[in-house]
């Protein structure tokens, strides 16, 4: 057997048997010596469950890179209140809170009113018996 | 149209003149309205505290 071993031994079969180890012998040396890196990882495979707890930092994260929907909402503070806005235009005048009033004069003497100015009144009168005033007005002014 | 009248006795400005004037800023006024049968009339009296009537000046103002 030997014999047969030794007559086989040629120059190719050394070389390609020599490279076939290496190649297997450097695989499992990354594996024995746990230096895996990204190489040996393929794209997209690694998750959340693979990563231990409060591991991630800071300086794990390119700067710049996180965005406001990467935070839980509520966490992130509010910023300034903006600029007040500009005045608005200036609103239509209002109407009059009423067109129908009378400062009215009593005359001191029996049954005698008048009306000493103002708006929409039409007359008043003292009406004989008692101290009632009778006010008129013009509702349609 | 529905309407609220207000009557306030007092002296007023201008200020009344004469003799003869009447003015009480301590009358109570009581307003009727007729309603439908005179919509665009009022009727104002006043009497003192002590529930006697008495002649007075007046701002009279209608919210229509």
């Amino acid at each position: 057997m030997l014999a047969a071993l030794r007559s086989r031994l040629t120059y190719a079969n050394v070389v390609s048997t020599a490279c076939l180890f290496i190649v297997l012998g450097g695989t499992s040396y990354a594996v024995a010596t746990g230096s895996i890196d990204s190489r040996e990882i393929r794209n997209n495979t690694v998750r959340r469950k693979d990563i231990r707890n409060n591991q991630v930092q800071s300086w794990d994260v390119r700067n710049r890179s996180l965005l406001a929907e990467d935070f839980k909402l509520g966490q992130l503070p509010a910023g300034p209140p903006g600029a007040p806005g500009a005045t608005g235009p200036r609103g239509p005048q209002g109407q009059n809170a009423t067109k129908l009033f009378g400062y009215i004069r009593d005359g001191g003497s029996a049954d005698t009113a008048t009306v000493q100015y103002g708006s929409g009144v039409t007359g008043v009168s003292d009406p004989a018996g008692d101290s009632g005033y009778v006010v008129r007005f013009n509702r349609s002014w | 149209m529905r309407c609220v009248v207000q009557a306030v006795p007092g002296l007023g400005n201008p200020p009344l003149s004469g003799a003869q004037s009447a003015a009480s800023n301590v009358a109570i006024p009581e307003v009727v309205m007729p309603g439908a049968t005179s919509a665009s009339q009022t009727s104002v009296t006043f009497r003192t505290p002590a529930g006697f009537d008495i002649d007075t000046a007046f701002l009279i103002t209608a919210f229509c």
